[in-house]
Order: C-alpha cells, then structure tokens, then sequence
C-alpha cells in the first residue's frame, strides 16, 4: 500500500471528486468501477517507491492518466 | 508589413502565436478527424489486447502506449472498459495478487469475442480498401 503525506492525498481525492464528477455527469460508466481501477493503477504505477511519495511523483502518474475529462466521449466540434 | 518584417520584430513565441491563431496553422478540422478515428480504434485495441487471456488494465495501459497516437491519458480505458461490463463484452475478477493489494483483471466474454471477431473483420475490410484507394491514387 503506498503511503501520501497531506498535500499529495488531497491532490488524490481532488482528482476523484473530478472523476466522479465527469462520470456521474457522462453517465456511460459505472463511477465507481472506474475509480476502483484508477486507484488500482496508481497503486501499482507507484509500488515501487519506498516510503511516502512526493507530489511530484504522484503528478507525474496522474499526468499519465491524463483527466478525467479527457476520458469520456467529447462532443463532436462543428 | 509584411509577413517577412513582422517575423523580424516580434519575439519568436509572439510570431508562433500569430501563426498558431492564423488560417494558415488552423488545425481543429484534423484533430477532430484524430479523436474520432482514435475514439473506435481505442475500444478495438483494448478488445485486441484481450484476445490472449485476462489482463490487468494497467498492462492494458502499457501495451497500447505502444501504440504511437492510440491514446492521450492511459486512464481512457477504465470507462470503456466498465462500458464493456455493462454491454456484456468483458467480465472482471479480483485475485489475490503477491505484489500488493488484490487486482483487478479483465477477460473477454464468449458475447466480447464474438463481437471482436466482427470487429477485426470489419476493421480489416475498411484498412484494405482505403489502402487501394491509396494505391490507385498513386
């Protein structure tokens, strides 16, 4: 289990609350399947780093995700 | 002025931005057509990465970013890939795993390989022809 000290933790659930946010609002997936897997993923991106990890780190995967967003099905531009 | 004198006079990233915000350097019609190819390709791929036995979806992350331009944000699968629950094409387990916490993995169904089957087909039909289109264009 990878440890977050304050700053990165709440830089964590800020980019859940925004994921449920543009999943609830998309509504073609299940919110809390894709969190599940979201937290799964940054857990294993993240394994390897012995005690808490910086915030520097934890941009960098979430960066790699990208945002939440940018995951759904945008309307089409004219 | 002319386009020569302005480009001596203006800083580079204000010349960029002339440029950028131009007719000449408008690009909104092709990156539309991007994520919109990107978009179906992205759900035949995960389907693909599929095909030989259940995966984790961090390995299917991994896999398609081998991909050059498949995708933007690794985290685009996990909604399609929960659409696909829903829709019946893919199924999920959670297994022990000796790493860490417990993992999540995704397998094809018997209704998913059916419709990737169709897909691979369908897929194959329209490379094919927009090669010979390509070709005969030549």
């Amino acid at each position: 289990m990878i440890e977050l000290t304050l700053g990165p933790q709440q830089r964590l659930e800020s980019h859940f609350a925004e994921l449920r946010r543009v999943l609830v609002d998309d509504g073609k997936a299940h919110p809390g399947d894709v969190e599940r897997d979201i937290r799964d993923h940054i857990q294993t991106a993240l394994a390897d780093v012995a005690g808490p990890v910086d915030e520097s780190r934890l941009d960098q995967v979430l960066r790699s995700l990208g945002a939440p967003a940018e995951w759904i099905d945008s309307p089409e531009r004219p | 002025m002319t386009c020569k004198s302005t480009r001596f006079f203006l800083r580079p990233i204000d010349y960029y931005l002339l440029l950028r915000h131009s007719r000449c350097m408008d690009d909104g019609p092709l990156t539309n057509w991007i994520v919109q190819v990107r978009k179906g390709l992205l759900e035949l791929c995960i389907l693909n990465a599929l095909l030989p036995g259940r995966q984790y979806g961090y390995d299917i992350v991994k896999q398609l970013r081998e991909i050059d331009g498949l995708m933007i944000g690794g985290g685009t699968i996990y909604p399609i890939l929960s659409r696909f629950r829903t829709q019946g094409l893919v199924e999920a387990t959670i297994e022990e795993s000796p790493e860490g916490p417990a993992r999540k993995y995704y397998r094809l169904t018997t209704l998913g390989q059916k419709c990737l089957i169709d897909m691979n087909r369908a897929w194959d039909r329209i490379h094919s022809g927009v090669l010979k289109l390509r070709r005969d264009a030549t």
